[in-house]
């Protein structure tokens, strides 16, 4: 067994500075020379992961900078930063920008036309807040939109590889609940850990049958995955062996895992069992111990207990990273998974994880203070190629849709939703699908005065994975996703040029907008325009879509300007 | 400052803590330069390696191709009444074949004839994975790592994608033809090893489930005309460039017009016509008439004519059917070695007289054997997955109906392989176990590779660590099996 560390970890900060700053003369060379021997990077000591300190930092909120109205505290925490890049806080972007930026972002949809233009016409000078608020009460939109972000993280899939024999469980109705019901944070992650009915899935993980690598057997899974979500840090290294990269060791990961395990867990060293038997323990003993000797409930208890305790800063940081990444392109911290690194501007990561953990964690509050910001409301700048460093913080980056986003605005242009199958109804006998009807169980058990009559479409967050949401960046929830691949490829434009699945929504769109038996194609582009968009066409727009649609409009020709349109850059990407 | 350096947890130190610093999404990169040459110091594999092929053709006979029925026949007992299951080792005759001395099994008389452009492994053994699956050997065999792995691992076509990039770049890099998913009880686990994995989906396969309908891919939508087609796109261009919305430059709306284009390059490009059987004369097109297989064969013939790098031509998975003979083993082999024969047979003289053989490398593998009575390894047998009586009372009983994993043949044609040469020796009676050097699916993998000119220890970088091509890094090239 090797010695824990050197220094206890909270004692290390004054000597880290000088670490650093001997650390980045010698290192920046080594980096300069190129890709080193993959094995053998200098490891990461425990002396130099002080970065790692989980406890969060008071913020003091800077003054308000003289003649600015800036109030939001994101606003007044990079101002000067912001200031220094030539960024003009006060310079947002229009009402239709922002609306479909914050809808899409919020709840997942494009705004409807009428909703745009009320939104436009209104003239109360706090109407972009009041919007902020009135689309996170949005509850059943906003839970649907965020359930396909936590099924990434949490690994909750409709169907998949485990299920054949009852070697993994769907969280889906537990998940929904407890973003329809707005759970805190806290909550929500101490029933994952500590499970209640209907969120077990999560510790459970993927089980495959037959032998399966040491690290990977449940035990470790639950702990690389409790590790890798909630606390932004990597334990897959160090369940084979002492990792070479960050500061955790085989005891470390052998000991979380131990929290979950039914018996005695056997210490094994790249699959190679080392003859001791692991004692539940936590990554940050600072926050307090486990009692390994207790019966495997109560650890459970325990760990989701710890993890959530409010000095645990690390909870909060990583979630409000993860969110601050989904809003703007890129996160305080980059990547999103390795806590460990110091956010470019730390100040406001603290600031942010400390005003969620003071707001009872809750995140609506933490989307509505973001999304309130000034910084927020900045022009979206276009995204680097991937060689290039994205250079400093100067707003949001356009972002490509997700999957759901995309086929959820197709529906909405076309006006084709997916209607509820029996598969997305039922559950089978494999305890695969019914995520629509886990859902509706959900919405029809709110008794409560706001309680939202359940809508008949059938969001893409809660489909099958099929050709097209595939293609699209949908992950197979295999593996923890915390940011999906989401630049165009060949096979995907292969996908959205001849695949059947859009053709045939495309096709459906079509009959449905002739079926309104437009005699000219005018209003109809404009329309079309006003969806997709948010914007009414300019003149040269007009004519090239007119000359697609025809006179008057034809089905193929509605079809092929369907498909024109959801092609467009504008319509894809969220600026 | 670029990519590498950020992506490295020291560099980043370097610059840690300061507002300047633009966050970079974590992609993975190469962790070598150039993928022939080996990095480890002292590693003897670091000598540079030269490609003796460019493309590959892997023909996956999916369900578990019994040995002693196929390539490496056995005693043959003819089926009666109340025969003893023990006495059987094949229910085939053997039969002689191009290389001298070396016989296979009766039904495979064309793949026999042109042997001799090829190498016959016997001693292929699949993983010990505890229990043998299908789904989970399939997995095994085509990533090089057991299921499941803490990141995705890509399929051995998406490494080749990775590392070789396409040779036409009209086409996909990576084509996986047959199989389909829908109504499939494992189609999840299926799917689960038929991706870029962590490489990236541009290096995910190109489905083409169904070859016959392989056209349908690569044309505009049904019924929408050429002409149409082209208008769609030509008035998508426009409305792009008359679009008011000013926007600087930005990665996500180049790569998406160029993702477009490259589509209707691809479906414009006389590269798509290989996609095109109907295109294929009809006397060179009869030989592949054995079905969905047969089809595949000659589609990928095509594609390999017209540039592609890697596909995989399978027969499909299907639990309980094609190989995956867990009753009348004898009947069905029967039809399996008609639709094989003649397609595989020809691919290799079709390669060959387009002087395409040389540099093309066909691989016939499965993901594992089958035996009458044994299951598992002999030295591990797992629990029976059917029952087999003691002795055959109908004809139902006769034939390879369990998992067997001591064994299994490949053959490899073309490419860097040698000619005419037998690698391996079974036993002769049961169990019909590897009794010579065992070749792994990691040292098979190494030797494709090999010939492609991949070092086993190319990989990429995954969260801070090195992810190889074989597994950990660690596969050796089986050299008696290469022609150089």
């Amino acid at each position: 067994m090797r010695v824990r560390r050197g220094l206890p970890r909270l004692l290390i900060l004054p000597i880290l500075a000088a670490a650093i700053a001997f650390a980045s003369g010698r290192l920046r060379q080594s980096a300069a020379a190129g890709p080193s021997n993959p094995h053998a990077p200098a490891r990461a000591t425990r002396e130099s992961s002080g970065l790692a300190n989980v406890e969060l930092r008071p913020v003091r909120l800077p003054d308000r900078p003289a003649g600015s109205k800036l109030s939001n505290p994101v606003d007044l925490l990079l101002a000067a930063h912001l200031q220094t890049q030539g960024v003009e806080l006060t310079k947002s972007v229009n009402d239709r920008v922002f609306a479909r930026r914050v809808f899409l972002d919020l709840i997942g949809l494009l705004p409807s036309p009428a909703e745009l233009d009320a939104f436009v016409r209104d003239s109360a000078a706090d109407k972009r807040t009041v919007l902020v608020r009135r689309l996170l009460s949005c509850r059943e939109d906003y839970a649907v939109h965020w359930l396909a972000f936590w099924n990434d993280l949490l690994r909750n899939e409709y169907r998949g590889t485990g299920f054949i024999d009852d070697g993994r469980r769907q969280i889906t109705g537990w998940l929904f609940r407890s973003l329809y019901e707005n759970r805190p944070y806290n909550r929500f992650v101490h029933e994952l850990i500590s499970p209640v009915n209907g969120s077990e899935g999560f510790v459970k993980g993927i089980e495959w049958r037959g032998v399966v690598n040491a690290s990977q057997r449940r035990e470790l899974q639950a702990a690389q995955t409790t590790a890798q979500v909630f606390l932004g840090t990597n334990l897959k290294c160090a369940s084979c062996h002492d990792s070479f990269t960050n500061q955790w060791l085989l005891s470390d990961s052998h000991g979380l895992a131990a929290v979950f395990a039914n018996g005695p867990l056997d210490i094994y060293r790249c699959d190679k069992a080392i003859g001791e038997q692991a004692r539940a323990s936590f990554l940050f003993p600072e926050i307090g111990a486990i009692d390994a000797d207790a019966p495997r409930s109560a650890r459970m208890r325990q760990l989701a207990d710890l993890i959530t305790d409010p000095r645990d800063g690390r909870l909060a940081k990583t979630v409000v990273n993860r969110y601050w990444a989904r809003l703007f392109g890129r996160g305080l911290v980059e990547p999103l998974d390795d806590m460990e690194r110091e956010a470019w501007d730390p100040q406001l990561l603290d600031w942010l994880a400390g005003d969620l953990v003071s707001n009872n964690y809750d995140l609506k509050h933490t989307l509505e203070v973001i999304c309130t910001s000034q910084t927020y409301q900045l022009p979206a700048r276009g995204e680097p190629k991937p060689n290039e460093p994205v250079g400093p913080f100067r707003g949001p980056i356009s972002r490509r849709m997700t999957a759901e986003q995309f086929l959820d605005a197709v529906a909405a242009l076309t006006g084709t939703w997916p209607a509820a199958s029996g598969e997305l109804l039922r559950a089978d006998g494999r305890g695969q699908g019914g995520q629509v009807g886990a859902v509706r169980q959900v919405l029809a058990e709110d008794k409560s005065p706001h309680a939202t009559k359940p809508t008949e479409r059938v969001r893409a967050a809660l489909l099958m994975e099929g050709p097209l949401s595939r293609a699209m960046g949908r992950p197979n929830r295999e593996q923890v996703v915390t940011r999906r691949d989401s630049l165009a490829t060949m096979l995907q434009a292969l996908e959205l040029t001849n695949g059947i699945t859009l053709d045939a929504i495309l096709k459906n769109g079509s009959r449905s907008w002739i079926a309104e038996k437009p005699t000219e194609p005018k209003g109809l582009i404009a329309r079309a325009y006003r969806v997709a968009l948010g914007r009414q066409p300019t003149q040269a727009e007009e004519r090239t879509a007119a000359d697609v649609v025809g006179t008057p409009p034809s089905a193929e020709g509605v079809e092929d300007f369907l498909w024109t349109l959801v092609m467009l850059p504008e319509f894809q990407l969220i600026d | 400052m670029t990519a590498d350096s950020l992506s490295n947890r020291r560099g980043f130190l370097a610059t840690a803590g300061a507002a300047a610093l633009g966050a970079l999404v974590a992609r993975p990169r190469a962790l070598e330069a150039k993928p022939s040459i080996a990095s480890r110091k002292g590693d003897k594999s670091e000598e540079k390696i030269v490609a003796s092929a460019d493309a590959v053709i892997v023909l996956w006979m999916a369900g578990g191709m019994a040995h002693t029925e196929t390539f490496d026949p056995k005693r043959y007992t003819p089926f009666e009444k109340g025969l003893e299951s023990n006495a059987v080792l094949s229910t085939f005759r053997s039969i002689p074949t191009a290389i001298d001395g070396v016989r296979i099994s009766q039904g495979l008389e064309k793949i026999a004839a042109v042997l001799d452009r090829g190498t016959l492994i016997r001693t292929h053994v699949a993983a010990d994975l505890g229990k043998i699956l299908h789904s989970r050997h399939q997995y095994h065999w085509h990533t090089g790592y057991e299921p499941p792995q803490t990141v995705a691992a890509p399929h051995i076509g998406a490494w080749i994608a990775h590392a070789k990039g396409a040779q036409n770049p009209a086409l996909p890099a990576f084509i996986d033809i047959g199989q389909r998913y829908d109504g499939n009880g494992e189609a999840e686990e299926l799917k689960a090893f038929q991706t870029g994995g962590c490489l990236g989906s541009q290096y995910g396969p190109f489905r083409v489930p169904d070859p016959e309908q392989a056209v349908l891919t690569v044309r505009p939508p049904a019924g929408m005309s050429q002409k149409r087609f082209r208008r769609r796109f030509d008035a998508y261009k426009k409305l792009i460039a008359e679009s008011p919305v000013a926007r600087e430059s930005d990665f996500q709306r180049e790569s998406l017009l160029q993702s477009l284009e490259g589509a209707h390059r691809l479906m414009n490009a006389p590269a798509a016509k290989a996609f095109d059987l109907s295109l294929e004369p009809e006397k060179s097109r009869k030989p592949y008439e054995t079905g969905r297989f047969g089809q595949g064969c000659l589609l990928a013939r095509r594609l390999v004519e017209a540039g592609a790098r890697f596909i995989e031509v399978s027969t499909e998975y299907v639990p309980f059917l094609g190989w995956d003979t867990h009753d009348n083993g004898h009947t069905r082999m029967v039809n399996l070695k008609r639709m094989i024969d003649a397609p595989i047979a020809q691919l290799v003289r079709d390669l060959e007289v387009r002087d395409l053989l040389d540099r093309t490398l066909i691989v016939l593998a499965s993901e594992f054997s089958r035996d009458v009575l044994v299951e598992g390894k002999p030295d591990k047998p797992v629990p029976d997955q059917v029952a087999q009586p003691d002795r055959m009372t109908e004809l139902k009983h006769y034939g390879m109906h369990r998992h067997f994993t001591g064994a299994g043949s490949v053959l490899l044609f073309g490419g860097g392989a040698k000619r005419g040469f037998l690698f391996g020796k079974t036993a002769d009676e049961r169990p019909c176990t590897s009794v010579t050097q065992k070749v792994t699916v990691t040292d098979l993998h190494a030797t494709i590779f090999r010939i492609l000119g991949i070092s086993p220890r190319y990989g990429v970088e995954i969260e801070e660590r090195p992810f190889f091509v074989t597994k950990d890094g660690k596969g050796q090239p089986v050299r008696d099996l290469l022609r150089t």
